[in-house]
């Protein structure tokens, strides 16, 4: 038979792909070889980081000292292992307001005094409230080391708590609270914690800003004296310093600080949920649809926290992680999609967030729950094991850097009791994690059952129709069909009504 | 008349003490090495030791800027900035960030009046991929069209949108910038006129990349933990063949003017609450008196103790926000002071505060006691700067373009911790003593 097409045809279009490639090469001006290609790295220098060192004063108080060289801020952390959870039950807020407190002027230093004092040695200050965990800091120039822990010993050895002050943190904490509501993920992440932890004395870290209005100055003392002591507390210093003199200046001014003849009862370790819960808060100004998933992970040792690590960045600690490419780039359902793992003492939280499309909520959360259930029956692909390694290894010391971090992350081996070798042989530790321990840690966590909470505009109390039951709401009635009962709260975490 | 003769005599100390009386360096300000070369198309490039930690930092500094946007072109640095990510010949689109995301890197990228500038901080064996990176986006840009409109419709107008919502006082302070700045050179938006974004084109952006970024107008610096030799093996390997411009023109030169009287203005707009924009254009030669005036800002306005907070916040309850300071756009300079006031009543009063703080300061000497508190918030804030790599890294390039030299770094420090109250005193009054400009925004 004959080929009836043009010659340059039957040459066919790989030939003159290839002759197009020649001419090009040619003319164009020649590329060095080395710009073709990224260079290997070289092979991985060694992090060699200080050492713990610690001492405990006659008052029970211990104290840790990471020295950096050429660091010339120190950064002082105070912990006091009483958080929220210790607030009493019908106080919750009470941790917050104290902490938030201290700093309001002592017996001898009015609150102008403390904050030009703190100025005066280049310093800042700051607290934290954590469920299980107060976290003070204060960071300041080294050669003001004597003047920072005089600062630290008046707000612990003669707090004022002045009703005038009280007064007036009153009315900060609930402006600030109140504020905070307008942003859906504060809503969202607050009653991700009121239902994950339900009725669990950690659920009080959920409180609303009403509360403020309730705490008197005998609540706030009782507090302190109760849980700001000695043998409740540990003293971090990390800087340009060395640990005897640390310890010479902290016992000259913290000598007086006295224990506890008891200290407070540890509370019950926080069990997982063990099936599906939905929250649903209808947020006016809401601008998507936010999806809160996650569910508590119990941990048998300090190294447990290893393979999870390794699983959120697969999951979703990147931009290249699945949830992101799978929600965002692939399905176009959200505008990001993240996981982050958060340890306690002898548990973790495992928290999916992403900002949906309201009118894909539904697929969205399928899809997560999709990848959970991937992850949780199968084993991990090892190039994507590795390729979350290292990641993992390649930003630790980047991260290592900023000194916040880093005494964050020194904070966090102590009062987690997580132990040197957490802190020495990170790389070694991540290296080791493989796709069997993954799978281990993941096949019986009940990541498939977790507390969904949801924020979203779902127009609940149509401006159209105020009569409107709200199972027939077209967003609450695809919800329903797919997962069943759906709590609704308002904005500060208080149930309206369930529907089944 | 008894204080200004005082003030004329402490003028005339001041001006016959020699420099070096008042530039000791001061010990440990900055304890690193630092090593410079230049190659042979002019790059200069900064290297810095630290192993203090398995990491490295490469900033790549251009000497280029929204000053260098043509009339009627505002925002095309910003442009070219953003499409420096979007790939070179041997970089495809956008993986130039998930290379040193995939690492546990991290990156940043800013467009200044004088500078734009390129920073990502890595583990330190890594050194060799950050090099590659920034020599490909140096010497082979990709620039189409379809880059150039997607980067103008998704990063800069979105970016100019998301300002506007996040920010409800932007456009106030962008009316104010040109009252200060007077110049369209110096005072358009550094992210562009919308209008004038939309007209951007590939041409333009090809114009800015092959005049500006070159060899011959960066400066390259490099910190952390890197071995020299072979450092300087992968500078020499990535960048010495790439071409040097060799006619890169000059900022444009404008002649200074300072306003003939006070000004005052008046505008209305949708704001939450009224507020006052006060400010002072600061005569050249710049930077002579930049380190005085920096910590007069830390006097005026850094933190809860600071003057202007502690008298319109604290004592007066005027005002619920007070922001400024000094803002340098190449060898221009500007004080500016932003207060958001509780209600239209408390206006005057607010106005009245401000003056009278600022002559406070052109008149009177600070206590030693003041002026030490307001040298460790900034002695502070400098140590936590270049105790990072990446903090340092842009240091130094910084440094390095404002002297021509990065050893000026190890002065730094001690420009700032040796002034001493009458200085201040003297140059506040040069500053500050002048006509203002104020803008009252009133809600609308």
């Amino acid at each position: 038979m004959i080929d009836s097409r043009p010659v340059f045809s039957r040459i066919g279009r790989r030939a003159a792909a290839f002759v197009l490639l020649f001419l090009l090469s040619v003319f164009l001006p020649a590329q060095e070889r080395f710009r073709r290609q990224p260079p290997n790295p070289d092979p991985r220098h060694r992090l060699n980081l200080p050492r713990f060192l610690s001492h405990t004063l006659k008052n029970n108080l211990t104290i840790h000292v990471v020295p950096l060289e050429y660091d010339r801020r120190v950064t002082l952390k105070l912990i006091i292992y009483s958080g929220e959870s210790s607030s009493p039950e019908n106080l919750p807020g009470l941790a917050t307001f104290t902490a938030n407190l201290l700093d309001k002027g002592t017996l001898t230093l009015s609150v102008n005094a403390v904050e030009e004092a703190i100025a005066a040695i280049g310093g800042e200050w700051s607290a934290a409230v954590q469920p299980e965990r107060t976290i003070f800091t204060l960071s300041f120039l080294d050669e003001y080391l004597d003047r920072g822990v005089e600062i630290l010993s008046r707000f612990l050895l003669e707090p004022a708590f002045s009703q005038r002050e009280i007064v007036n943190l009153q009315r900060t904490l609930y402006y600030q609270m109140f504020n905070r509501r307008k942003d859906s993920e504060f809503i969202g992440k607050n009653l991700f914690h009121l239902l994950l932890f339900n009725g669990h004395p950690y659920s009080r870290i959920s409180f609303n800003e009403d509360i403020f209005k309730y705490i008197k100055q005998k609540d706030i003392q009782q507090f302190f004296e109760k849980n700001y002591r000695t043998n409740n507390a540990s003293l971090i210093l990390v800087g340009n310093i060395d640990l005897e003199t640390a310890s010479r200046h902290i016992s000259t001014h913290l000598n007086t600080w006295n224990p506890a003849a008891e200290l407070p009862a540890d509370d019950p370790l926080p069990r997982p949920l063990r099936r599906l819960r939905i929250g649903l808060v209808d947020d006016p100004q809401s601008d998507g649809a936010y999806i809160f998933l996650g569910n508590i992970i119990p941990l048998q040792s300090s190294l447990d926290i290893f393979p999870y690590a390794v699983f959120n960045m697969v999951l979703g600690g990147t931009l290249n992680s699945r949830l992101f490419m799978n929600l965002r780039e692939s399905k176009q359902y959200a505008y990001n999609a993240f996981s982050e793992v958060n340890f306690f003492k002898n548990f973790g939280i495992f928290l999916v967030t992403a900002k949906v499309k309201p009118a894909v909520l539904n697929q969205s959360i399928k899809e997560i729950l999709r990848e959970l259930d991937t992850a949780t029956k199968r084993k991990l692909p090892s190039n994507e094991i590795e390729q979350a390694k290292s990641y993992l290894i390649g930003q630790f010391p980047v991260r290592m850097e900023i000194q916040e971090e880093y005494t964050g992350r020194v904070t966090d081996v102590i009062s987690l009791n997580l132990g040197d070798s957490h802190w020495a042989q990170y790389f070694e530790s991540i290296t080791s994690v493989n796709a069997d321990n993954v799978f281990e840690q993941l096949k019986d966590s009940d990541l498939l059952s977790p507390v969904i909470v949801i924020v979203v505009n779902a127009d609940l109390e149509s401006r159209d129709n105020p009569l409107l039951d709200p199972k027939d709401n077209p967003l609450i009635n695809r919800l329903m069909a797919e997962f069943g009962e759906i709590e609704v709260y308002n904005e500060k975490g208080i149930l309206q009504y369930t529907l089944k | 008349m008894k204080r200004n003769i005082a003030l004329f005599i402490i003028c005339m100390i001041f001006q016959s003490l020699p420099l070096s009386a008042i530039q000791a360096p001061i010990a440990d300000s900055f304890p690193y090495p630092i090593t410079q070369i230049t190659l042979p198309n002019g790059l200069r490039v900064i290297l810095s030791e630290d192993y203090s930690l398995p990491t490295v930092s490469v900033t790549i500094m251009y000497h280029a800027g929204s000053l260098n946007d043509p009339g009627g072109k505002s925002g095309l640095a910003y442009l070219m900035e953003n499409l420096m990510f979007q790939g070179s010949r041997n970089v495809g689109r956008m993986q130039h960030i998930n290379f040193i995301s995939r690492i546990g890197g991290h990156f940043n990228a800013a467009t200044h009046a004088d500078r734009l500038v390129f920073q990502q901080t890595v583990p330190s064996n890594q050194l060799g991929l950050l090099l590659w990176l920034e020599s490909d986006r140096m010497s082979s840009l990709q620039i189409t069209r379809d880059k150039v409109e997607w980067v103008k419709r998704n990063l800069i107008l979105s970016t100019i949108q998301y300002k506007k919502d996040e920010d409800p006082f932007l456009s106030d302070s962008l009316s104010f910038d040109q009252l200060l700045f007077a110049d369209y050179t110096y005072n358009h938006p550094m992210s562009g006129l919308e209008p004038e974004v939309r007209q951007l084109t590939v041409a333009d952006v090809e114009d800015y990349y092959s005049t500006y970024i070159r060899p011959d107008n960066a400066v390259l610096s490099i910190c952390g933990h890197f071995e020299m030799e072979e450092a300087l093996e992968l500078v020499n390997r990535f960048f010495r063949t790439i071409p040097a411009s060799e006619n890169i023109p000059g900022f444009p030169d404008i002649p200074f003017s300072q306003t003939p009287e006070a000004m005052e203005f008046t505008q209305s707009s949708l704001v939450p609450s009224p507020a006052i924009f006060f400010g002072y254009r600061l005569p050249p030669p710049y930077p002579s008196e930049h380190y005085v005036l920096t910590l007069c800002e830390y006097l005026l306005l850094k933190g809860t103790t600071s003057r202007l907070h502690k008298r319109l916040i604290k004592r007066d309850r005027v005002a619920s926000q007070i922001t400024g300071g000094m803002e340098i756009r190449r060898d221009r300079a500007v004080f500016k002071i932003f207060a958001a006031i509780n209600n239209e009543l408390l206006r005057s009063r607010s106005r009245r505060a401000i003056v009278s703080e600022m002559s406070r300061l052109t008149t009177g000497l600070v206590s030693t006691e003041e002026l030490n508190k307001a040298k460790s918030l900034l002695k502070s804030d400098y140590m936590s700067r270049i105790h990072t790599t990446s903090g340092r890294s842009e240091f130094l390039a910084e440094i390095y373009l404002r002297h021509g030299t990065a050893e000026q770094a190890r002065l730094e420090l001690g420009n700032y911790m040796n002034i001493l109250p009458h200085r201040l005193m003297v140059t506040a009054n040069a500053a500050f003593s002048g006509f203002y400009i104020i803008m009252d925004v009133l809600t609308k």
